[in-house]
């Protein structure tokens, strides 16, 4: 958001000084326009009047009057301020008459013309004009014309900071200052969902103790008194026990779910089809009478934390082979769509299984939420919901999709 | 009657400007030749008046003369108390109305002569008057001596005259000469010494030189009472003798040092010249 602004900034002041460039180039252009034709015009009226001056001093040397071209001279000379230096030479090079105003300007243009008088009389009148005044006047005037176009320049790019700039910037600082509240509420969130995990785990710790104690007294209730209690009593003996046993079970994945929450990310590429495959292993080896067919893709390589990806694994595959505990033609699938999510990789794991209700595919991922009950399937209902976080965690999503009793796959997104 | 009456009037009025005229014939009238523009005349001449009316007790006014034609006639008919006069006019006014009381010439930088010069381009290859044969010439004015009179008398000396020039001009002024002669439009001109100095430099040398004149000279008219010519010499003539008479004298013309002495033989060899170039023709 900031570097759109600057962004905005850059152009607004390159825009700014592409037009004051723009403006001095143009002033600085028509001036020495202007220059070029006063001086043009300067030369022309210099070039009249001296051709006027000539005839009169031509008139003047005519009647024999030598003496008086000097004074004519003079006066003229005078009277234009913009003369430097005029000068009258005869034929034989004898200068007649001469004036020259001290001037230490180098901006100066000449101007000469040569004229006869009397029967067989030739001379020539040189004429330097001094044009800095001109130059001193219009180098001023460019002057004054660029520090005005600077300032409408200034003044443009501050209205127009105003207009436009303003409210971005306004907007921006809003924006942020929002980002920052959410950020402090996140870690807030962040601080007191810790808090909670860690109080989930030093509960469930503690609660295994007196489980223990349930559990283990019941087995001795049942063979110390196994002659007294009759077979009604017995039952009910087993079944305190089995709960027991449940929970405890039920603690430990709780355990496991808290401790996924808390360990580090440990980011290394991680190929899952042999991680699945070492899995598959295990449970054939747990399970030798199941017979399941299953099929990998190669080359699924990701970038993920080599143990929990592992768990994760063991748990969507867990599932696949439990439900497809009861399908005649088991069939187990991992694999990628080749499409992306996110920018990240799609995986699924499919099965041919027992399958779900999607109407109840939103509680498919809570904790301790059953579709089954645990005499079809057992489990604890832990498994998914430490899958969608391990899943989360490497930034992924996961979802499902089922019908019940046509199998169920699961999809997930992975960093690769 | 009332006709009459009107025309005593205007007898009565007659005769009171009669009598006014009378009684400013007190004052003295001193004439100058119109050398320069009146404006700058009367300014030069005006402190030498002034000075002249404190040493004579009456009133001095300035008369600038219509030509030097007039001047001569206005001295020479006694209209004019003092004239002050260039040597060729002062010749023609002994000439047409006979011998003036003197009363001093003027001295520039000591000097109460002058001469003139016959100039020609420093890279001229003349080098004598004979040798303007074909040649064109450059004079002033015709009234002028240095530049016209003298000139063309040591011309036909030496055996130039006009007509043996293959043209000649009057310019008018002494400066028109000397610059007419340096843009080399004339083989060689007439000028007055110090107007052939002031352009030397510029690329000009004597070719010739006349002999020395007497210089400008102040006459009075023929009845004046002898006391008032007696007041008027010795009054010129103190004229360098104090500081505020030396800045009169300068007022009039830069480089003037004194009045001195004058009597008519010093202007015999102009006299002469000009004699000769009356027989010559030259001269009306």
């Amino acid at each position: 958001m900031s570097t759109a602004l600057n962004r905005t900034r850059r152009s607004f002041y390159r825009f700014l000084l592409v037009l004051a460039v723009f403006l001095v180039l143009i002033d600085t252009l028509i001036i020495s326009q202007v220059y070029l034709n006063s001086i043009e015009h300067e030369k022309t009226h210099a070039g009249h009047e001296t051709r006027m001056f000539t005839k009169l001093i031509a008139e003047a040397l005519t009647r024999g009057d030598y003496s008086s071209v000097e004074y004519m001279l003079t006066q003229w000379a005078r009277e234009r301020q913009d003369i430097a230096h005029i000068v009258v030479t005869t034929a034989n090079g004898f200068t007649l008459a001469e004036y020259r105003r001290e001037t230490e300007h180098s901006q100066l243009r000449r101007y000469h013309e040569s004229f006869e008088y009397g029967s067989h009389g030739k001379a020539i009148i040189d004429l330097v004009l001094d044009v800095s005044d001109i130059y001193h006047h219009l180098t001023q005037l460019v002057i004054q014309l660029i520090l005005f176009s600077l300032l409408i320049a200034g003044l443009l790019g501050y209205f127009l900071r105003q207009v436009a700039i303003r409210p971005l910037q306004k907007e921006i600082t809003e924006h942020r200052r929002t980002g920052h509240l959410l950020e402090q509420r996140t870690r807030a969130l962040a601080a007191s969902n810790r808090e909670l995990e860690a109080y989930s785990y030093s509960m469930a710790h503690d609660l295994r103790a007196p489980l223990r104690a349930i559990t283990s007294f019941s087995q001795i209730l049942k063979q110390e008194a196994a002659d007294r209690l009759n077979d009604e009593e017995k039952d009910y003996v087993d079944r305190i026990v089995n709960a027991g046993q449940r929970m405890a079970k039920l603690i430990d994945d709780l355990l496991e779910l808290a401790r996924l929450s808390r360990s580090e990310l440990q980011v290394a590429p991680v190929d899952l089809g042999k991680l699945a495959d070492s899995i598959l292993e295990q449970l054939q080896h747990a399970s030798p009478e199941r017979r399941v067919d299953y099929t990998m893709e190669p080359d699924l390589l990701v970038q993920g934390d080599p143990k929990l990806l592992r768990v994760a694994l063991e748990n969507l595959l867990g599932n696949a082979w439990k439900y497809t505990g009861k399908t005649a033609h088991a069939h187990i699938e991992l694999g990628s769509t080749g499409t992306r999510r996110n920018a990240m990789r799609i995986f699924y794991i499919r099965d041919n299984g027992s399958g779900f209700d999607m109407q109840y595919k939103d509680k498919l991922f809570k904790p301790f939420q059953r579709l089954h009950d645990a005499e079809e399937f057992e489990g604890t209902g832990i498994g998914l919901a430490s899958v969608q976080h391990i899943i989360h965690r490497h930034g992924g999503t996961i979802w499902a999709e089922s019908q019940p009793g046509q199998g169920a796959t699961f999809y997930f997104t992975l960093p690769d | 009657m009332k006709t009459l009456l009107s025309q005593l009037a205007q007898l009565l009025a007659l005769g009171l400007l009669l009598v006014n005229t009378v009684s400013a014939q007190e004052a003295l009238t001193l004439g100058i030749h119109p050398y320069k523009s009146a404006s700058k005349l009367i300014a030069a001449y005006t402190p030498l008046a002034d000075y002249l009316a404190g040493k004579l007790g009456v009133p001095v006014k300035i008369h600038i003369s219509r030509d030097y034609q007039t001047h001569i006639q206005l001295i020479g008919s006694g209209q004019l108390d003092i004239a002050y006069m260039g040597p060729a006019s002062y010749i023609k006014l002994v000439e047409y109305y006979g011998s003036k009381p003197l009363l001093a010439r003027q001295a520039i930088h000591g000097k109460p002569e002058f001469r003139g010069t016959i100039i020609t381009p420093l890279t001229s290859p003349l080098q004598s008057l004979d040798q303007l044969h074909g040649k064109r010439f450059a004079f002033g004015d015709p009234e002028s001596t240095m530049s016209h009179l003298v000139p063309r008398y040591m011309l036909w000396k030496a055996g130039v005259d006009a007509n043996a020039l293959l043209e000649y001009r009057f310019l008018g002024s002494h400066d028109n000469v000397a610059l007419a002669v340096l843009a080399g439009d004339f083989d060689a001109g007439a000028v007055k010494e110090a107007v052939f100095r002031k352009y030397a430099e510029r690329g000009l040398r004597a070719l010739a030189t006349t002999p020395a004149l007497s210089e400008h000279l102040f006459v009075t008219r023929s009845r004046l009472a002898p006391q008032r010519v007696e007041q008027l010499r010795s009054a010129l003539l103190a004229l360098d003798k104090t500081t505020d008479g030396r800045h009169i004298m300068n007022t009039i013309k830069p480089g003037m040092t004194a009045m001195l002495p004058v009597q008519d033989s010093d202007y015999d060899n102009l006299r002469g010249i000009m004699d000769a170039l009356h027989e010559h023709g030259t001269l009306k």
